[in-house]
């Protein structure tokens, strides 16, 4: 693998790359175009032979999308067009200038390279290490960044036992949300009873917001087919799944591929590498329940049968798919595996917290600046996540709460925003690590409204076997609705946490068992917002419509009219023209009158409370209350 | 196969390892309230009522007793704490709002001492999805007529597509479990209907009596599984047993006579 490597190095020479982020967000803002446009500029420049246009996996600053990135220096650029092509080939490719529109600039100051630019600054990637660096349909790409050759050296010089004593030693713990040993998982299932057993690689990713695992198939798929395998070797299963959701289109195609060309290389199949370990791995596409992402539902999907939990204290390391041993990891989790072995346990488990090593994905969305896929340290403090890399909160806004964990993680305020990420810490808070997901929310955001949709998604999403998960988060959801609707009372309040109670602690699995944290989490931290609601029937960020109604103040209105002509229900009238008051004024300094407005009215019960009118006023006349 | 000693609400009992909890406290005389255990069946862990506080070391947790498999000596299981009470009653309580028409569920949630909800009763039908009917369908019977359909609170028990099943053969095991009486069988003019799937059956006369007593598909399906056995199907079992009852005493008799001399 190593000369194979070096060999692909050699003739890839030393071209200059331009690298364009194809990941799912930067295409859905243009970067098709662009990469087609710098195709086309490159052959009608006559470089096409002298430099390669690279479409990669998700760069991760999505927010500032489509990302071109020049390569030997890195130069970076954002939110790039088609008809900037011909110009970042002509002046940064070929005479090294830079196109300065397009440099991203932090604090008056641009920035050129990649590395520097402060998204990326704080982040330490080895699970995403090659997005942004290779072509995902391209085996050769990953070989010659060193891919395969953790494979190669534990088929060669690892017994099972040494691979999983290197994972144990690691301190690696499942990034699918339930941080459990790795190591530990593999052991006891290479320990458990039976000739037959299977791996499973959990694609599942159903957060609401969630795209790490959905950038690492779409980016670098064989990373985790490469962990896949050394997991097999460990564990001694012949057979593997990885379970993908079907609307993951292109994750399930890069997937493919990518499995067609390591048989082709005979990384997959009988006596891999020529080694006696055999091995293959099949794509099993999951219909989109959330649910499915528990793993013993997921499994009951990869039989045939409906996506169900059922009680797990008979592991699935020792009765999982088809009863038989079962070691089931999360995308990420496979993807840290080759580089655990690549540079050593030691090397891994420098990286982190006490409990928790090595680095974590999180989907950094909400209000914040620089959303995207940012990878760090275990460890680091949410502050740093959401300030020093998503450069904090957009419109100067107040931060109020983030949520991680997924839709049944806890919300987290202010005064906790110094909690490390890490597994343990964040349980600690009431919330949770989940699989990654991080949506941070500012002064605008109600939090009996925030719980309120996240148990609308957790209802509905329940599978219904068990009585408190399908039953209690139903009524969670109605209490929480009525106290929206301003119609609730304290009594409501006191049988919302009696149910989130009952639904916590005798729901059947993990769903049920976390559902209840969006509600339990802001009743801690925001109670004068439910109460507010229920006793005061006032929504204090204005969301809620139920309670908030909107006034225009006539000594404020200019008589512009703009709130009349967006208003969807034409619930506002008046006069354009000069304001009465400005007209008065003057006419008594003796000036023309000209065209008397008449300051406009919000008619209260046609209104249906959408706010245009609040946005669109120029002069903040149009008030809330 | 080992055995495993705990206690339940401090009695000492023991157990083969592996059994299921609520199994060892039947088995011991201990009620524990229940919907989806039948002991046909295999445990499900859907109804949550049956929920045991268990305490092992230092660790204390509540857990439904059917799906918990004994392993370990030393567990001190409660069938009635305050907290499994607590928790038992808000099921109970989420349960009652879900199915206020089933006389059943009403009872028993008068026994554990719930009468009111305060949530409204506002469920539309007598099902608890306690999963008994689907099990006995697919798992014992084997025709798999009806399955659970849809999620969350959408879930339902009903044949696909909510039609008339073709594979049902109308043998009422699935109303036979039903703890509910949310599935009952009606029998009319040599008629069978599986209410509320709507599935109806031609009833077959018994050759003695004329009542009609299996349908016409419970019957080809029985021959098929029982094949030269078939014999032992003969007639209803009202004539089944009295023919029986008969050669019995026809034995009696024989045995009896010489017994005298």
């Amino acid at each position: 693998m190593q000369e194979l490597a070096e060999s692909l190095k050699r003739d890839s020479g030393s071209k200059p790359v331009v690298s364009v982020c194809r990941g799912t967000g930067c295409t859905s803002s243009g970067s098709r175009e662009v990469h087609a446009a710098l195709q086309k500029a490159a052959e009608e420049l006559g470089m096409a032979d002298e430099i390669e246009i690279k479409g990669t996996g998700c760069h991760g600053l999505c927010e500032l999308g489509p990302l071109v990135v020049v390569r030997p220096r890195g130069v970076f650029y954002k939110r790039v067009k088609p008809e900037d092509a011909a110009e970042i080939l002509q002046k940064t490719v070929k005479s090294g200038e830079l196109v300065e529109r397009l440099l991203y600039e932090a604090g008056g100051q641009q920035v050129v390279c990649e590395h520097d630019v402060p998204f990326y600054k704080k982040q330490h990637r080895i699970a995403l290490r090659l997005n942004g660096l290779i072509d995902p349909m391209s085996i050769e790409d990953y070989i010659r960044e060193g891919g395969y050759q953790s494979l190669a050296k534990v088929l060669f010089h690892y017994s099972p036992e040494q691979v999983i004593d290197e994972i144990k030693r690691s301190g690696l713990r499942g990034r699918g949300g339930g941080g459990f040993p790795t190591g530990r998982k593999w052991e006891s299932c290479r320990k458990a009873d039976g000739e037959v057993k299977y791996v499973i690689c959990n694609g599942d990713e159903g957060d609401p917001g969630a795209f790490m695992d959905r950038s690492i198939m779409e980016a670098n798929p064989h990373a985790v087919i490469e962990g896949i395998i050394i997991g097999s070797y460990a564990i001694g299963a012949e057979q593997g799944y990885i379970y993908v959701r079907a609307e993951y289109p292109l994750a399930v195609r890069t997937l493919q591929k990518a499995l067609e060309q390591a048989r082709e290389m005979g990384l997959l199949g009988k006596d891999i590498l020529g080694s006696e370990h055999s091995f293959d791995i099949a794509i099993a596409r999951g219909g989109g329940a959330f649910v499915c992402g528990e793993s013993t539902a997921l499994m009951a999907s990869v039989e045939g049968h409906v996506g169900e939990p059922r009680a797990k204290h008979i592991h699935t390391v020792e009765s999982g798919l088809w009863e038989k041993p079962t070691t089931l990891n999360n995308v990420e989790t496979w993807a840290n595996v080759p580089v655990i072995i690549e540079r050593g346990a030691d090397w891994f488990a420098s990286i982190g917290s006490e409990g928790s090593k090595g680095t974590k994905v999180f989907s950094l969305v909400g209000k914040v600046k620089n959303t995207g896929l940012v990878e760090v340290p275990m460890g680091i403090t949410l502050r740093e996540i959401i300030y020093d890399i998503g450069g904090g909160i957009p419109g100067d806004k107040a931060f109020k709460a983030v949520q991680t964990g997924g839709p049944s993680g806890g919300c987290i305020p202010a005064e906790h925003l110094d909690t490390p990420v890490d597994f343990d810490e964040l349980k600690k808070v009431g919330s949770m690590m989940g699989s990654g997901g991080m949506i941070v929310m500012d002064e605008d955001s109600c939090m009996v409204d925030v719980a309120r949709y996240f148990l609308d998604f957790l209802r509905d999403e329940s599978c219904g076997k068990c009585t408190p998960c399908r039953e209690g988060n139903q009524r969670m959801f109605e209490i929480l609705d009525k106290i929206c609707a301003g119609k609730a009372t304290q009594a409501d309040l006191e049988l919302l946490e009696d149910i989130a109670d009952v639904v916590k602690n005798t729901s059947l699995c993990q769903l049920g068992k976390t559902a209840p944290n969006p509600v339990l989490s802001t009743i801690k931290y925001f109670r004068h917002e439910y109460e507010a609601h229920i006793k005061d029937k006032r929504c204090p960020a204005g969301v809620c419509r139920a309670l908030i109604a909107f006034s225009i103040d006539p000594q404020v209105c200019i008589c512009c009219g703009r709130c009349a002509k967006e208003c969807p229900v034409q619930c506002i009238s008046g006069k354009k023209g000069k304001p009465p008051a400005k007209a008065k004024e003057d006419e008594a300094a003796g000036k023309k009158k000209g065209k008397v407005g008449e300051p406009f009215k919000i008619d209260e019960q046609q209104c249906v409370k959408c706010g245009t009118c609040f946005d669109v006023c120029p002069v903040g006349a149009v008030k809330r209350t | 196969m080992a055995t495993v000693n705990l206690t339940i609400d401090g009695k000492p009992v023991s157990c083969e390892k592996d059994s299921m909890l609520l199994d060892v406290a039947l088995a011991n005389g201990i009620k524990i309230p229940t919907l989806c255990h039948h002991q046909a069946l295999p445990d499900y862990g859907a109804c949550r009522l049956c929920l045991v506080e268990i305490t092992q070391g230092r660790w204390n947790w509540v857990e439904a007793s059917c799906t918990y498999p004994v392993r370990d000596d030393g567990l001190k299981v409660e069938t009635n704490s305050e907290q499994v009470q607590r928790y038992r009653r808000l099921n109970m309580e989420l349960l009652l709002a879900r199915c206020p028409d089933s006389e059943q569920v009403r009872r028993m949630a008068r026994e554990m001492g719930v009468e009111q909800t305060r949530v409204p009763q506002d469920g539309k039908d007598r099902c608890v999805l306690c999963g008994l009917c689907v099990n006995v369908c697919h798992d014992l019977v084997g025709a798999g007529a009806i399955s659970f359909v849809g999620r969350g609170s959408r879930r339902r028990v009903d044949t696909p597509y909510g039609e008339p099943s073709e594979v049902c053969i109308g043998c009422g095991a699935c109303a036979e479990v039903c703890p509910t009486g949310h599935i009952v069988v009606r029998e009319s003019e040599g008629e069978r209907e599986i209410v509320p799937f709507g599935t109806k059956h031609k009833l077959v006369a018994c050759p003695e009596c004329g009542r009609g007593y299996v349908t016409e598909k419970q019957l080809a399906f029985l021959e098929q599984k029982l094949g030269e056995k078939s014999e032992i199907l003969g007639g209803c079992p009202v004539c089944k047993g009295r023919r029986r009852a008969e050669e019995l005493q026809k034995v009696y008799e024989s045995l009896s006579t010489p017994r005298r001399n």
